[in-house]
């Protein structure tokens, strides 16, 4: 039968009315019978009214109790932000870890520096020769792992072995878990990990139900007892020292109803209590209670529940909390920012200890557990300075996330994403932006534009040229002025920094329609050809003109001219297709200009096309997000590493070893004086009316690019090499230090006996001799003509 | 000149045979140099042969070096080896790739990682990372083989004559 209250209301109401109308017949009157009559009247009118009442009622109660139901019902279905992470680090011997800036990403992952002993996961002590570490437990995306202890040997700053505290095994490699970097919240902007019952150590839940609800498995919703008891301990302590409110009607008051005070509010908020009750197990309660309770802010964020708990206060899962940690915990429910470890560690601990002697009294916990937790000295992790990291590459990836997911999911569904980003350099190449401009308008604020609108700008990109991993990415001096991502969303003229295409082409047989070697000898000498219907004159930055200079002087200085006429040797269409093979997808025009770097690009792009210089022909994509995880573990995306061949290995070779002579006597040899001492080879580059200063340079192991300039593209008269190149020193030095990996050679390069005045083939008659690289195949077909 | 500065005249000579330059154009002979093995090559000229006096660079074998990070890399290869051989091809994958972000010159990391792509279908991606894989190891005379072994095989899966080779 379906129920309709309202139209029972009316019906009776009607009846009630009618009869109260109806005639009755005269009687005799008496006093008696008068007293009986209003009785019965009041009992009628009265019965009535209850029967209105009672249905009013009822129809109210099954409303509240379907909202209940439909708001219980939806399983709890809070929304979990997602996650973004770094990539994982791995220790091992010979690593340094004062270069890897250990202790300080072990603060980051928010490790707790206990000063002794390690006991549980999150602890870390320092010793004279070595660190000790209980490595969290972490889900990898393929793996659960179950943190142990470990001790890290350390000869200087250098790891000499690792072992397992528990087992004394060896370890060959160790991985630290990926750190946390940012959170995608939606506007409520709460923070919860989920947890289940069984994941909450008893002590927590003894002590929530202690302290907040000691009648808990009592009641049905909500406490008379309680409620009396409040009440009397109020009006002794003249304020409100206790609440009355049960477990569930805290859960009722957070979860469902808003944050209204009012009676009509409480009356709702007791009614739902006992619908839920009726309806749901204690364990049921209990464990939304858990995940629901606010416990404190991180930053902006508010953090709800005890797993999140657990991991802003502890950096631990809630399952690893000691006794002491639950007290604490459940005794931040009532006041959670008053009663904060960050904000106030005595007042934590006194009411820590208020709850632990509640607990103890009611011998909850023995004797051993209560000494040793009330004597526990609150050791909390590093409190995180910034709520998010790496900004820029953050919302790159977000930009690539939001092409696979709506914002919705993201924001609502836990997902978990892995990424590439290498925190600790992230960190320098921050710093290297933001005091590496900052030094540039001091030391040559002549130079700049006076009284410029905009700031100077910077941005560097780190890539991993043997896998494409972009490991660090800053796209700005400062990402709260300005989120314009700089690496990935400016197009600027790259300027010299295209000119190894050119060359590329140049040494390549199989490229240009003529072959040179770096020996080659070609003319700086001014010229004008006919561009776009227009002449055009290439200039040197120097405006000088060298003569006949070697291809290598020409690269490793950077002459506009005889660059610009190689180019027109070889063929611009050929120059096109080596920037295209290259991965550069600008527009590109076959013209003069091409040569000098005149279109534009973002430095991803350019960045990326290098790769194939430090991989010896091989394009490895670039690549930031690794893995994208769902709450409950399975994988929903993944992208691995992709390399191509793009170019034989012997010209890009030729081309490899003219740039590492740019750090040698070419544009980039104040890097020496700078204080690089390592095997490195690079390109300065300057746009036109100096624009744009970059600077490129890659070890085999690393690629970096770094970029000065005005958004709005107006002069710095700086060159790459006083403006980027800086930047570019100061990451490369504290992120790699002074590597000394030679770039591989590969198969089909011969080194040939020439004559260093002709480039020619060497005779006896020459007085000098050197021998110099050619691709096998493209040897000088000429004996020397000048000796 | 008498018989003795004749004699003399022999003796400086011959002390100075190894550098004439005579000696090295008509000796043809291979000699080891600093930097690799020296020999003569004849190359076709506009104006005719052109002897050429070449030297074979010879850079570090990248295969054979030993530092932290190799034997680092080359411990999780060997773990991801393990998943391989269980079917865990996935965790292999994630596996070798961390092994190759250790070290990236470590071809045998590369071989694994492409062997890893391979079971998996992924063709394209296993071809090109056997390409680098090649470049690192491709002086290794065994290594040259296995990698050209995978790479047949990829080819055939890839034309449809070998499914489900492993």
């Amino acid at each position: 039968m379906i129920c309709h209250p309202r139209r029972h209301l009316l019906v009776w109401t009607a009846l009630l009315m009618r009869w109260s109308n109806q005639q009755k017949p005269q009687r005799k009157k008496s006093p008696l019978r008068d007293r009986i009559r209003r009785l019965v009247r009041l009992v009628k009118w009265g019965g009535g009214l209850l029967i209105v009442l009672g249905i009013a009622g009822a129809w109210y109660t099954h409303r509240l109790s379907r909202f209940a139901e439909q708001q219980f019902s939806r399983s709890f279905r809070w929304d979990i932000p997602s996650k973004i992470y770094s990539d994982v680090e791995y220790l091992f011997p010979g690593l340094d870890i004062k270069r890897r800036r250990l202790q300080e990403k072990l603060d980051r992952l928010g490790y707790r520096n206990t000063g002794d002993g390690i006991h549980s996961p999150g602890d870390y002590a320092m010793r004279p020769n070595g660190i000790e570490i209980f490595l969290h437990h972490f889900d990898y995306p393929l793996q659960k792992f179950e943190g142990f202890p470990v001790r890290i040997a350390v000869s200087g700053s250098v790891i000499d072995h690792i072992g397992r505290i528990d087992s004394g095994e060896r370890i060959a490699t160790m991985r630290l878990e990926p750190e946390l970097i940012a959170t995608l919240f939606d506007d409520t902007m709460e923070d919860r990990s989920l947890v289940t019952l069984q994941e909450v150590p008893d002590a927590c839940l003894q002590s929530i139900i202690l302290v907040e609800d000691e009648r808990f498995f009592r009641h049905h919703g909500i406490d008379p007892k309680g409620i009396a008891r409040a009440f009397f301990a109020n009006v002794r302590a003249l304020r409100i020292a206790q609440g009355g409110s049960t477990l569930t009607q805290q859960l009722v008051k957070n979860y469902f109803l808003d944050s209204e005070r009012s009676f009509q509010r409480k009356i709702k908020e007791a009614i739902i209590a006992l619908i839920i009750e009726q309806k749901h197990s204690k364990g049921e309660i209990l464990e939304a209670y858990l995940n629901e309770i606010y416990l404190g802010q991180r930053g902006a964020s508010s953090v709800f529940g005890f797993g999140e708990a657990a991991r802003l206060y502890f950096a631990k899962e809630a399952r690893q909390l000691t006794a002491g940690e639950c007290a604490l915990l459940a005794g931040m429910i009532r006041a959670p920012n008053r009663y904060s470890p960050f904000r106030d560690k005595d007042a934590a601990a006194q009411r820590r200890n208020f709850v632990l002697n509640r607990l103890h009294e009611a011998a909850l916990v023995d004797d051993t557990v209560y000494h040793s937790a009330i004597t526990e000295p609150l050791i909390l992790p590093k409190q995180r300075e910034r709520l998010t990291n790496a900004p820029y590459f953050i919302d790159f990836v977000r930009t690539q996330l939001r092409e696979l997911y709506p914002d919705t999911q993201l924001s609502a569904e836990g997902l978990r994403i892995f990424t590439t980003l290498d925190m600790t350099n992230q960190l320098i190449a921050e710093q290297a932006v933001s005091n590496g401009v900052a030094t540039l308008e001091k030391d040559y604020a002549t130079l700049l534009p006076k009284d410029h609108a905009g700031k100077l700008q910077g941005a560097l990109i780190n890539i991993q040229p043997q896998t494409g991993y972009i490991r660090s990415l800053v796209g700005g001096r400062g990402y709260l002025d300005t989120q314009f991502n700089r690496v990935v969303q400016s197009q600027r003229q790259p300027g010299s920094i295209f000119k190894p295409f050119v060359y590329l082409t140049a040494f390549d047989p199989h490229r240009g329609e003529e072959v040179v070697a770096p020996t080659s000898y070609i003319y700086d000498v001014g010229f004008q050809v006919q561009s776009g219907g227009k002449p055009w004159t290439p200039h040197n930055y120097d405006k000088k003109e060298h003569g006949p200079v070697s291809v290598r002087e020409a690269l490793m200085k950077s002459y506009n001219i005889a660059t610009a006429r190689l180019a027109i040797d070889v063929g611009l269409n050929n120059v096109v297709k080596t920037a295209r093979d290259a991965g550069i997808e600008a527009d590109l025009q076959a013209v003069p200009a091409l040569a000098l770097g005149a279109f534009e690009v973002s430095p991803l792009e350019i960045a990326s096309a290098y790769t194939i210089f430090a991989n010896n022909g091989i394009r490895a994509e670039p690549l930031s997000l690794i893995h994208v995880v769902a709450a409950d573990g399975t994988t929903l995306k993944r992208k691995s590493i992709e390399m191509k061949r793009r170019f034989d290995p012997g010209p890009v070779y030729l081309v490899t070893q003219v740039l590492k002579d740019v750090f040698n006597g070419g544009t980039a040899s104040s890097a020496r004086q700078m204080g690089f001492h390592g095997i490195a080879a690079g390109k300065t580059g300057t746009t036109n009316n100096y624009r744009d200063a970059w600077f490129v340079g890659f070890t085999p192991d690393q690629l970096t690019l770094t970029w000065v300039g005005y958004d709005d593209n107006a002069t710095m008269n700086m060159s790459g090499a006083r403006g980027a190149l800086p930047m570019w020193v100061h990451y490369m030095r504290e992120a790699v230090g002074d590597s000394q990996q030679e770039f591989p050679v590969p198969n089909n390069v011969v080194l040939v006996k020439i004559d260093p005045e002709s480039g020619k083939a060497w005779t006896k008659r020459c007085p000098q001799s050197i021998f110099a690289p050619f691709v096998e195949g493209s040897e000088p077909t000429e004996h020397c003509p000048l000796h | 000149m008498d018989m003795k500065h004749v004699g003399i005249s022999a003796l400086i000579g011959l002390l100075l045979f190894p550098s004439c330059s005579w000696y090295e154009r008509t000796a043809g002979k291979m000699r080891k140099k600093e930097g690799g093995t020296t020999y003569t090559k004849q190359v076709p000229g506009e104006k005719g042969p052109v002897k050429l006096e070449v030297q074979k660079l010879e850079g570090t074998n990248l295969a054979t070096i030993q530092s932290p990070q190799r034997a680092a890399s080359m411990r999780v290869v060997d773990q991801g080896r393990g998943e391989l051989s269980r079917g865990q091809l996935d965790a292999a994958l994630q596996t070798f790739q961390e092994a190759v972000t250790l070290d990236g010159s470590n071809g045998v990391a590369y071989y694994y990682l492409a062997r890893a792509h391979y079971q998996l279908g992924h063709h394209e991606q296993a071809m090109g990372l056997l390409e680098r894989a090649e470049a690192l190891l491709g002086k290794n005379a065994g290594w040259e083989l296995t990698i050209e072994a995978l790479r047949e095989m990829i080819r055939n899966e890839a034309d449809g004559t070998n499914p489900g080779a492993t």
